[in-house]
C-alpha cells in the first residue's frame, strides 16, 4: 500500500497521460500515419477509436473491484497467481525498460534532427536521463503536480500552433473519404493504437492514484482530447505538405512550427517550441521509470510505500532498483540504434509491433482470464 | 544536527542552481557556447539566387537586404559543386563572422537553374536546416539570377525590397499568386506540376527609386512546373487565368472593350469558379464545365459611358465574360498541351467528385486532355466609383447626385 502523501489526484494522472504521450504522437503520428492511411489520417484516427475503447473499456473493468491503491500489478497477481503474475509482470517491465530506452533515443534523435545540428545524441540522452531520474528519486507525487503545471502550457502552445498553421492549409489535399479503398483506413489503425498504448501501461501507476472515483470519465475525457490532437495534427500536416511530402519528411509538425510566422514580425519559432516539448519526454520517461521500478518492487518483494519517505540517495528497500532501472534505460538508449536510420527502422518495423502485442494481446487476455477466473 | 545538515544541503542545492542559471545570460555565452554569435557579427542573407555555373557547377549569390551608408549592402557570388559548398564559398568571402540564411526570404532561379535544378534545389530546400520551406521561389524570365540581383537597386534599394514590394502589388492586382517552396513542392509532389511566380529584370530609365542603368524587377506571369521542371510560362493575362480558374483572384484590374463602345477598366471585387465534370459508367472523365462568376466595379472608361443605360450596361457585361474566358482558355489549353496539372485540377474534382476519380482507372491528364471542356463567365459589373452617371450626364457634375 502506498502512503496517501505519496498519491496523486485524478486530474493529474490525465495531465501525466496527456503530455506524456504528445512525444510519441508528434515523432510518429504525422508521418507514419500518412504512410498508411493516406490524405484520411484523420478518419484512421477516429476508427481507431473502436478497439482503444475495446481496451479501455476492459481495462475499467479490470479494476472495477480493485481494492483502493491496487495497479496492474496487484490484479496480474490476483488473477494469475504468484508465480505466473510475477513472470508476467516482469515481461512487461522488460519490454517497458526497453520501450523507455528507445523513447529516451527517440527524444535525442528529435533534437538533433530538428534544432541541434551535428550534435551527438548521446549528449542528450545522458541529460535527458539524468532530468528524469531526479523525479523518480523523490515522491510521485511532484511528478504529478509537475505534469498539472506543463498540461496548460502544452494546450495553449498547441492552440496557437493549430490556430496559426490552419492559415497554410489546403483542403484541397484533404479530400472526403469513399468508400472506394475501406483498408487504406484500417491500414493505419495499428500505428495509432501503438502511440496511444503508452497510456495502457500508465495502469501500472493506477495504485499511486487517491482516488477510485471518476476513473471511467477521467479515461474518457483523457482519449477525447488526444483524439483531437492526433485529429487536428493530420490535418494540418497534410493540408499543409500534402500526402506525399508529410510521409517524406522527417518530424512533419516541427517543419510546420518552423514555417510560422505572426503577422510577419515573429518567425523561427521552432526552438521555442522544441524546449517545450522537452516537457512531454519528461513526462513520458519519468512516468515509465516510475511504473518500471513499482513493478520490479513488486518482483522483488520490496515493500512500495515505505520507500517514498526515504532519503532521495538511500538504496534501502529496493531503492537501488531506480539506479538499476536509469541505468538499462541509458545502456539501451545508447546501443539501440547507432544512427537515426536504423531507429526509424525500429520504430517502423518492431516497436508497434511488439507494443500492440503486450495492450492489445496480452493485456486483454490476462483480463479475461482474472474475469473468468473471478479473481477481479 | 541532522536536519541543520540537510537545510544547508539545500541552501548550497539552491545556490548551485542559481549560478548554473547565470551561465545562460549573454555575458557569458561568448566562452562557453561554441556556436552563439553576437547580432552584429551576423550577416544577414535576404535573397538568394541559384544559376548554373561553368561545367556541372552552380552559381549562388546572395543579398543582404537595404544596406545604410555605414553597412552598405553585400551582394557576393560564387560557384561551386552543390548549393551548400557553394554558400561554404560565400562564407570565406563575406568579411562576417556568419553568414545568416535562417531568414532568407526569397529565392531567384534563372531561367537556365529553374529548367536544369529545380528539383535539386527544392530537395535542398526541403532537408536544409538552414532555409525555411515557407521561402518565396521566383523563376527570372530569359535571365540569370546572379543578374537580377547584382544589377538591380542601388545603394537604398535593393533587389529584396524590389521584390517585397512586386509581390505585395501583383499579388493585389491578381497578377501572380507567391507560391512557397513548400506550396511549389507539395503541388509537384500531389499532382506533377506548380506555378512559379515568374520576374523579369529590366532596364530602367533613371527614376526615383532606382538608378539609370540599373535593373528593376517586374512580375511576368508564371513558370510552369512540369516534373519538377521549368516547362513554360504563362503571361501576365494568362496568369490573372490561371488564378481565376484557381479561385485566387484578389482586386484585379481588367481592360476590355465592349462591342460599339469604347475602351473599359473595371476591378474586380468577387469572383467564384465551380467546377462540374460528367463521367461516363467506367468513371472516365467525359466533361468538365467550368463556371466563372465575378462581380466587378467600373474604375475608368475612355467615353463617359452612362451606367444607367441596360445596354451599355448588358454590352459591357457581355465583354468582361469573354475577356475572363479568354484568359482562362489560354490558361487551361497551356495545361492540357504541356499534359501538366498545374493548376491543381485533379485535386479540386477529387474534392467534389471523390469517388468517380478515385475508383477511375485512367490517369487524369490524359482524360482531361480527351474530356469536352468548356469555360463560361458570368461577370457583371454592378457598382461604380463615387460616381452613378459620368460627368456631363444629367446637366449634373458628378459627386452632387446621391444614391437613393
Amino acid at each position: 500500500m502506498n502512503s496517501k502523501a505519496n498519491n496523486i489526484t485524478r486530474y493529474q494522472m490525465l495531465c501525466i497521460g496527456f503530455v506524456a504521450l504528445l512525444s510519441p504522437i508528434i515523432r510518429l503520428l504525422p508521418q507514419q500515419l500518412v504512410n498508411s492511411a493516406g490524405p484520411h489520417a484523420w478518419l484512421t484516427t477516429l476508427i481507431s477509436l473502436v478497439p482503444l475503447l475495446l481496451v479501455f473499456m476492459l481495462v475499467l473493468r479490470f479494476f472495477k473491484y480493485a481494492l483502493p491503491n491496487e495497479g496492474y500489478c496487484e490484479l496480474f497477481l490476483r488473477s494469475l497467481g504468484k508465480t505466473m503474475g510475477k513472470v508476467l509482470i516482469m515481461l512487461f517491465t522488460l519490454w517497458m525498460l526497453f520501450y523507455t530506452a528507445f523513447a529516451l533515443r527517440s527524444a535525442a534523435d528529435r533534437y538533433v534532427s530538428t534544432a541541434y545540428f551535428n550534435t551527438d545524441p548521446k549528449i542528450f540522452c545522458i541529460s535527458m536521463l539524468v532530468l528524469c531520474i531526479v523525479p523518480a528519486l523523490g515522491r510521485f507525487r511532484v511528478l504529478g503536480r509537475t505534469a498539472e503545471c506543463f498540461f496548460p502550457l502544452l494546450v495553449i502552445t498547441l492552440i496557437f500552433v493549430f490556430a496559426f498553421s490552419f492559415t497554410d492549409v489546403d483542403f484541397k489535399f484533404i479530400p472526403p473519404p469513399t468508400a472506394a479503398k475501406p483498408l487504406t483506413f484500417i491500414k493505419g489503425v495499428p500505428t495509432v493504437a501503438n502511440v496511444m498504448s503508452v497510456a495502457v501501461y500508465m495502469g501500472f501507476l493506477e495504485g499511486r492514484i487517491g482516488e477510485k472515483a471518476s476513473r471511467k470519465k477521467m479515461a474518457f475525457i483523457w482519449l477525447g482530447l488526444i483524439t483531437l490532437v492526433i485529429m487536428l495534427l493530420c490535418v494540418v500536416t497534410v493540408g499543409t505538405f500534402g500526402e506525399t511530402m508529410t510521409s517524406r519528411l522527417s518530424y512533419p509538425f516541427f517543419i510546420v512550427i518552423r514555417n510560422l510566422s505572426l503577422f510577419n514580425f515573429l518567425e523561427r519559432l521552432e526552438a521555442i517550441i522544441l524546449a517545450l516539448w522537452v516537457f512531454t519526454d519528461y513526462a513520458l520517461i519519468s512516468a515509465m521509470l516510475f511504473a518500471i521500478v513499482n513493478n520490479l518492487r513488486v518482483c522483488f518483494n520490496y515493500i512500495p510505500e515505505s520507500a517514498e519517505s526515504e532519503k532521495a540517495l538511500c538504496l534501502k528497500n529496493g531503492r537501488w532498483l531506480i539506479w538499476l532501472s536509469a541505468a538499462l534505460v541509458l545502456l539501451g538508449a545508447l546501443f539501440i540504434a547507432p544512427d537515426a536510420l536504423i531507429l526509424s527502422k525500429l520504430s517502423r518495423e518492431l516497436i508497434p509491433g511488439i507494443n500492440n502485442v503486450f495492450t492489445f494481446g496480452l493485456l486483454p487476455l490476462v483480463i479475461i482470464v482474472g474475469l473468468l477466473r473471478k479473481k477481479v | 544536527m541532522y536536519t541543520l545538515y540537510i537545510s544547508v544541503q539545500k541552501r548550497i542545492g539552491a545556490l548551485l542552481l542559481v549560478f548554473s542559471s547565470l551561465l545562460a545570460l549573454c555575458g557569458c555565452n561568448g566562452s562557453i557556447y561554441a556556436n552563439y554569435r553576437e547580432l552584429d557579427t551576423l550577416q544577414l542573407v535576404q535573397t538568394i539566387g541559384i544559376d548554373p555555373g561553368d561545367e556541372k557547377k552552380l552559381r549562388v549569390t546572395i543579398s543582404t537586404g537595404a544596406g545604410t551608408e555605414a553597412i552598405p549592402t553585400a551582394k557576393i557570388s560564387r560557384e561551386s559543386e552543390s548549393i551548400i559548398l557553394a554558400m561554404e564559398y560565400l562564407q570565406d568571402y563575406s568579411g562576417k563572422e556568419e553568414l545568416y540564411f535562417s531568414h532568407t526570404r526569397y529565392a531567384l532561379l534563372g531561367d537556365e537553374a529553374a529548367r536544369r535544378y529545380l528539383p535539386e534545389f527544392l530537395d535542398y530546400i526541403e532537408r536544409s536546416p538552414r532555409l525555411r520551406m515557407d521561402i518565396t521561389p521566383y523563376v527570372v524570365r530569359g535571365g540569370t539570377a546572379e543578374k537580377a540581383i547584382s544589377e538591380s537597386g542601388d545603394k537604398r534599394y535593393e533587389v529584396t525590397e524590389a521584390i517585397t514590394a512586386m509581390e505585395r502589388a501583383s499579388k493585389r492586382n491578381g497578377v501572380c499568386y507567391p507560391y512557397s517552396c513548400r506550396e511549389v513542392a507539395r503541388s509537384i509532389a500531389e499532382y506533377g506540376g506548380a506555378l512559379i511566380c515568374a520576374v523579369a529584370a529590366k532596364k530602367t530609365e533613371d527614376s526615383v527609386f532606382v538608378e539609370s542603368g540599373k535593373l528593376a524587377v517586374v512580375p511576368s506571369g508564371y513558370g510552369i512546373i512540369k516534373d519538377g521542371k521549368l516547362a513554360g510560362y504563362l503571361d501576365i493575362n494568362e496568369s490573372r487565368g490561371a488564378n481565376l480558374l484557381l479561385n485566387q483572384i484578389e482586386n484585379s484590374s481588367f481592360y476590355f472593350e465592349p462591342a460599339g463602345l469604347s475602351g473599359v477598366t473595371v476591378l474586380t471585387d468577387v469572383s467564384n469558379t465551380e467546377y462540374t465534370a460528367v463521367f461516363d459508367e467506367s468513371n472516365v472523365l467525359r466533361q468538365l464545365k467550368v463556371e466563372i462568376s465575378l462581380k466587378a466595379g467600373l474604375v475608368e472608361n475612355d467615353s463617359l459611358l452612362d451606367l444607367s443605360d441596360p445596354e451599355v450596361e448588358k454590352a459591357m457585361n457581355r465583354a468582361l465574360s469573354e475577356k475572363l474566358c479568354e484568359y482562362s482558355e489560354k490558361a487551361m489549353r497551356h495545361s492540357l498541351e504541356l499534359e501538366c496539372d498545374f493548376m491543381g485540377l485533379y485535386g479540386t474534382l477529387l474534392c467534389k467528385y471523390p469517388s468517380k476519380l478515385a475508383e477511375s482507372k485512367e490517369s487524369f491528364m490524359p482524360m482531361l486532355k480527351n474530356a469536352e471542356i468548356s469555360i463560361s463567365a458570368d461577370a457583371k459589373i454592378d457598382h461604380s466609383f463615387n460616381m452613378v452617371r459620368p460627368i456631363g450626364e444629367g446637366g449634373k457634375e458628378g459627386g452632387d447626385e446621391q444614391q437613393g
